[in-house]
């Protein structure tokens, strides 16, 4: 779990430019979108790549998975119960 | 009394693939027809291997029918009073596959095959570019510069758009359902069109705006008050008033969640929703018929309207059966509308009217007002009506901000020196001047650059004044490589990987270096990105800020609704970057 927080916050400012941003400041439970980090839709459409790309999870309706885009901890724990459907 | 030149819609040309003229286009929408239901994969309009205009690419087919209306209306580009103005999102794009592509050659290769007497305008803005290119030529022939400007829009769909829309999952498998409770997103579109504008026809132009919502770079306004403003600016310049009948709006309808969810909103704020007792000003979309034909979009929609009109017949929405979005607006379903004299000649007017408009990335929206008259008069001086038309007096003052090759100068002062390459000059130029903004590093380098320059013009006491929205500022800048940076990113992802990021997609549009300076600054007026050959006296020398560039400045510091106009060029392309910047101001 530790190992995918830390990779998650990683490829999140690597794929959404967040330039001068380092992992350790990304809050693992604050709320990404909105206030946190300010994330917008384009990037949930990023996030969305990094799941596809790194962790082969696919997400066919972005609403259905609002919940686990929440903060970077909903979203670990999408990627942990996900994978070992697989 | 104050008289004033009129400008016309007075011939048409729309191919679609259901199609090869506006006639036959009205005709086979009339009965319903569209080749979304048999498209193949991707359910993509294209044309058919059967139509003359197959396999053509964009800057031919402008050629062709450019040169076809003109023939047929005995117009000769060779006129220094006859303007070619070209509305495409992405002209030839394709031609990435053998290299660099430079938007602005379709002016080039146009003004060659026409023998064009003015160098061709290309207008991209995005998805309204049809519209904005349509509000320009009005403005045109209003101001008296030219007496024919045909506006040419022209897209094709090729893998750089589809796969980019792809990525941003704003397609429909399925033939799209505009405003209806089970829409899921658009289906592209082939089309190419032309309208003549002129100071004489049948079809008056009679109000035109565009306006930013200031909102997100892809997302619609939340409110719909961008697209309100861009029909509310539009009206008063019609009559005065946003209170006048209107026989039916032709609105964008793309189907997609947000930008239909959008459009009820804006309507429902200009009053035209269904209320108590009144059941709402009918509202259509054909995307149901020929897709979303981008850059062709406002083009062929306001033929098809103009067509509407003549025939007093307004268009159901093809794919629409359920009322699927939040206001009550009056969506025309399952069978065509006669305009009839109950709700227009019979009210004692003597001409009937719509609204036609457009919204498009980087927060552009584009709204037009096209009235038929009765017994058309075709003189061409008219009493000024609307308000947003009058000349308004004005003391101007300007400032000039350049920022190229490691160096920012303001009004001839050096302002900030850095070093040359732009990654670190614009980050250090930015932590210089800008306040923090999370967004910054997302942009593409054509937005970063603008948006210091920008940042940088605004000066501090503006900036505190800005808290409030900007309906009176509008930006026009232009450039030759349009987003050819981005652009490059986007088709190597799409080679290398198969597949596009939307972060990088999105910023494939040279308007959006408008939408991101808008949203920063809140800027709610007119925004127009042209595409035009760089002139540049000598080697070495800063490009110059083309003449129509400041001329249409100023055609819009004479509307009363402008206070100020940021307008210049921006270019960027591979380390390359050039921004100049100025700003007039009515003081007054």
């Amino acid at each position: 779990m530790e190992e995918i927080i830390r990779n998650l916050k990683v490829q999140i400012i690597e794929s959404l430019n967040l330039e001068d941003i380092t992992p350790e400041e990304i809050d693992t439970e604050a709320p990404l979108f909105g206030d946190g980090l300010g994330l917008d839709s384009i990037d949930a459409l990023e996030i969305m790549i990094i799941l596809e790309k790194h962790y082969n999870i696919r997400i066919a309706d972005p609403k259905k998975a609002k919940e686990a885009f929440y903060s970077v901890k909903t979203l670990a724990e999408y990627v942990v119960a996900n994978r070992e459907e697989q | 009394m104050e008289y004033k030149i009129k400008a016309y819609i007075k011939d048409t040309l729309a191919a679609t693939p259901i199609g090869e003229d506006t006639e036959a286009t009205f005709n086979a929408m009339l009965a319903g027809k569209s080749v979304l239901e048999n498209a193949s994969e991707g359910c993509i309009s294209a044309f058919s291997p059967q139509s003359r205009w197959y396999g053509m690419n964009t800057g031919d087919m402008v050629i062709e029918m450019a040169g076809e209306i003109a023939r047929k209306n005995s117009i000769d580009y060779s006129d220094p009073s006859v303007l070619l103005i070209i509305s495409t999102t992405k002209g030839d794009i394709k031609e990435l596959e053998n290299g660099e592509y430079l938007l602005s050659s379709m002016a080039v290769s146009a003004k060659e095959a026409l023998g064009c007497a003015n160098l061709p305008l290309i207008v991209s803005n995005a998805c309204i570019s049809g519209v904005s290119a349509t509000v320009v030529a009005k403005r045109y022939i209003e101001k008296g510069l030219y007496k024919n400007i045909v506006v040419a829009g022209c897209d094709r769909i090729s893998d750089f758009i589809y796969t980019g829309f792809d990525s941003f999952k704003s397609l429909s498998a399925t033939p799209c359902r505009p405003y209806d409770a089970n829409r899921c997103g658009l289906n592209l579109g082939e089309a190419g069109a032309c309208l003549l504008i002129s100071s004489e026809g049948d079809i008056e132009i009679k109000g035109g705006a565009i306006t930013n919502d200031a909102n997100h770079i892809s997302g619609p306004s939340r409110t719909g008050d961008g697209l309100f403003y861009a029909i509310e600016e539009a009206m008063v310049e019609a009559y005065g008033t946003l209170d006048h009948p209107v026989e039916f709006i032709n609105a964008h309808g793309t189907a997609t969640l947000y930008n239909d969810e959008m459009e009820s909103k804006a309507i429902a704020l200009a009053g035209m929703a269904a209320e108590e007792g009144k059941e709402g000003v009918p509202v259509n979309s054909l995307k149901g018929y020929i897709g979303h034909t981008l850059g062709a979009s406002g083009v062929v929609e306001i033929a098809l309207c103009a067509k509407q009109l003549e025939h007093g017949v307004i268009l159901p929405v093809k794919g629409f059966s359920e009322h699927g979005v939040p206001m009550p607006i009056n969506v025309v379903k399952d069978s065509p509308v006669g305009i009839t004299s109950k709700n227009s000649y019979g009210e004692g007017r003597n001409h009937i009217n719509c609204i036609k408009t457009a919204s498009g990335f980087g927060g552009c929206n584009a709204a037009v007002v096209l009235e038929k008259t009765r017994e058309p008069k075709r003189e061409n001086l008219k009493e000024n009506a609307g308000n947003g038309g009058k000349d308004a007096a004005g003391e101007y003052s300007y400032k000039k901000y350049i920022i190229a090759d490691g160096r920012i100068e303001a009004n001839g002062n050096l302002l900030f020196q850095g070093p040359s390459d732009f990654a670190p000059f614009i980050r250090e130029a930015y932590k210089k001047f800008c306040s923090p903004n999370m967004k910054f590093y997302k942009m593409d380098d054509l937005c970063k650059l603008g948006y210091v320059a920008a940042s940088i013009l605004f000066d501090e006491k503006d900036m505190a004044a800005g808290a409030a929205e900007r309906r009176d500022t509008a930006i026009v800048l232009a450039n030759e490589v349009s987003s050819l940076d981005s652009d490059m990113k986007h088709w190597e992802a799409i080679k290398n990987n198969g597949t596009a990021s939307p972060a990088v997609f999105v910023y494939t549009l040279p308007n959006l270096v408008l939408g991101e300076i808008c949203i920063h600054n809140k800027i709610k007026g007119e925004n127009t990105f042209f595409i035009t050959p760089r002139i540049q006296p000598e080697r070495g020398e800063l490009p110059q800020i083309p003449d129509f560039i400041k001329e249409y400045a100023h055609i819009l510091m004479e509307r009363k609704s402008t206070k100020r106009v940021i307008y210049g060029w921006c270019s960027y392309y591979d380390n390359q970057y050039c921004a100049i910047f100025e700003l007039v101001e009515n003081l007054n």
